[in-house]
């Protein structure tokens, strides 16, 4: 499997960062993951990468429901950000929400490459780098 | 049966449904206005002696039914006299089937509302019983491990133990004002409530978060309403404890509660010099369990607002806010003078 170089994981729920971080370690995925807590702090991370013009992370899983900038108005900014540049990170959703109204507008975003119910596992991971990330 | 004996009937199931749920009032009466708008535009046909104008027809309407609200669901005599002497024109019957029509819609809304109230007192039951007990089984033997076992613990596994007590506690407060957010107005009365000795005593209640923060609460003199007093209290309460919270790192908080007369409510509002709210979020805050700002910047569980909603359109009012991020904010909301009127139909 193919090692990425860098995992955003944007959720506001502390607990649940660290059992995704733990299990993208376990998993032995990625090099770094950056945690972000609100969809503020993980556009401002992204606009930090390409103003330093350093690599974007090559991965990013978004909570959907958080205080502040929720995944919505998250991936509203999103949209926004040069096209050259966001083709770079995969997005995919990583929520709790039951609601299949948020499941089909998800799947109407381009920017939105797949979303995962919580709790995330080891073998939705592997599908993940499967599915996007052959070599 | 005539048209305007089933307008008569409908009224009286009206009256007769009000009394038995005051909780729906402000929405029956947003549904009348809308019948007002309808017969305004009437007023164009020529009259002559044995036809009505539409102006007396709306009057003769309009009188109808405050007699009908006023003498109770037995009097049916008024209107049969009514009925005898107006012929009714053309276009004055399709009125009177319109008001029919919206009357029907009315009673579908009014099962649809009946219907939710039953769901939701079924989802508190749910809520406080079914979810609960298992919550319990997970905070207490999660305690239990941390008394008795916490020693063998790797430092992972204490970790781990933390998480679940603090999630199982948050659960548990989560469920806790979810609750009492569904029993708000629920077997109350209406009474007489003056505002100024709300806020006297909420002054009181505060005052520890008052002086710690240098904040300074100015008040105008405020009316008595007729309203649910725990319910109201609980407003001004929630919208002065959040201009307590939100307010600005560097300068002390000063709230200014006053309030107007309009034509149909008392207009308050209680304004703040704190941090505001972007305009996106303006409609968000009123939402339950929506939170602006993260469990560690500002505690809470995002509750406090949408009890205020609640509160204010139990009493058939209205409430928004005006502000612009960084340059506090204003809470309006209005208590409508005809609260109880309504409700004692």
């Amino acid at each position: 499997m193919k090692k990425l170089n860098c995992i955003l994981l944007i959720d506001d729920d502390e607990p649940t960062n660290f059992w995704n971080e733990r299990l993208i370690e376990k998993s032995n995925c990625a090099e770094t993951v950056v945690i972000c807590e609100d969809g503020k702090e993980g556009l401002d991370y992204i606009n930090s990468c390409i103003e330093n013009q350093e690599p974007l992370p090559d991965l990013i899983f978004l909570d959907l429901n958080m205080p502040g900038m929720n995944g919505w108005e998250f991936l509203e900014e999103y949209k926004t950000l040069d096209e050259s540049l966001k083709d770079n990170p995969l997005l995919i959703m990583l929520t709790t929400s039951l609601n299949p109204d948020d499941q089909e507008r998800m799947e109407q975003m381009n920017e939105v490459s797949g979303f995962i119910n919580k709790p995330f596992s080891i073998e939705a991971m592997k599908e993940v780098l499967n599915k996007h990330f052959q070599d | 049966m005539t048209v305007d004996r089933i307008l008569l009937n409908v009224f009286l199931q009206r009256s007769l449904y009000l009394r038995n749920h005051p909780e729906i009032a402000g929405q029956i009466k947003f549904k009348f206005s809308v019948q007002e708008n309808k017969l305004q535009p009437l007023k164009t046909s020529a009259p002559n002696e044995s036809s009505v104008s539409d102006s007396d027809f709306l009057d003769v309407v309009l009188e109808q039914l405050r007699l009908i609200a006023s003498r109770g669901e037995e009097d049916t005599s008024i209107h049969d006299d009514k009925a005898s002497t107006f012929a009714y024109s053309e276009k004055q019957m399709s009125v009177l089937k319109a008001l029919q029509n919206l009357e029907g819609d009315q009673k579908k809304r009014i099962e649809e509302i009946d219907n939710k109230n039953k769901e939701l007192m079924h989802f508190s039951y749910i809520a406080s019983h079914d979810l609960q007990e298992p919550l319990r089984t997970i905070t207490s033997f999660s305690k239990l491990l941390a008394l008795e076992s916490k020693r063998e613990l790797s430092e992972d596994g204490k970790e781990y133990l933390d998480f679940i007590v603090q999630a199982a506690d948050r659960m548990k407060l989560l469920i806790q004002e979810l609750l009492d957010y569904s029993r708000i107005g629920k077997n109350k009365s209406l009474s007489m409530v003056d505002c100024n000795f709300i806020i006297e005593h909420l002054s009181v209640d505060l005052a520890a978060i008052i002086s710690s923060k240098g904040a300074t609460i100015e008040v105008g003199d405020l009316p008595e309403v007729e309203g649910f007093f725990l319910e109201i209290r609980q407003l001004f309460q929630n919208l002065i404890s959040n201009a307590l919270k939100f307010s600005s790192p560097e300068v002390p908080p000063v709230i200014r509660i006053g309030v107007e007369k309009t034509a149909e409510a008392w207009l308050f509002h209680v304004a703040d010099n704190g941090i505001g709210i972007a305009d996106k979020h303006k409609e968000r805050i009123f939402q339950i369990f929506q939170r602006l700002h993260h469990k560690r910047e500002y505690e809470g569980s995002g509750i406090g607002l949408a009890y205020c909603k609640k509160i204010v359109e139990l009493h058939g009012g209205k409430i928004w806010v005006e502000s612009e991020l960084n340059k506090g904010a204003v809470f309006y909301f209005t208590i409508p003078f005809e609260v109880a009127q309504i409700k004692s139909v």
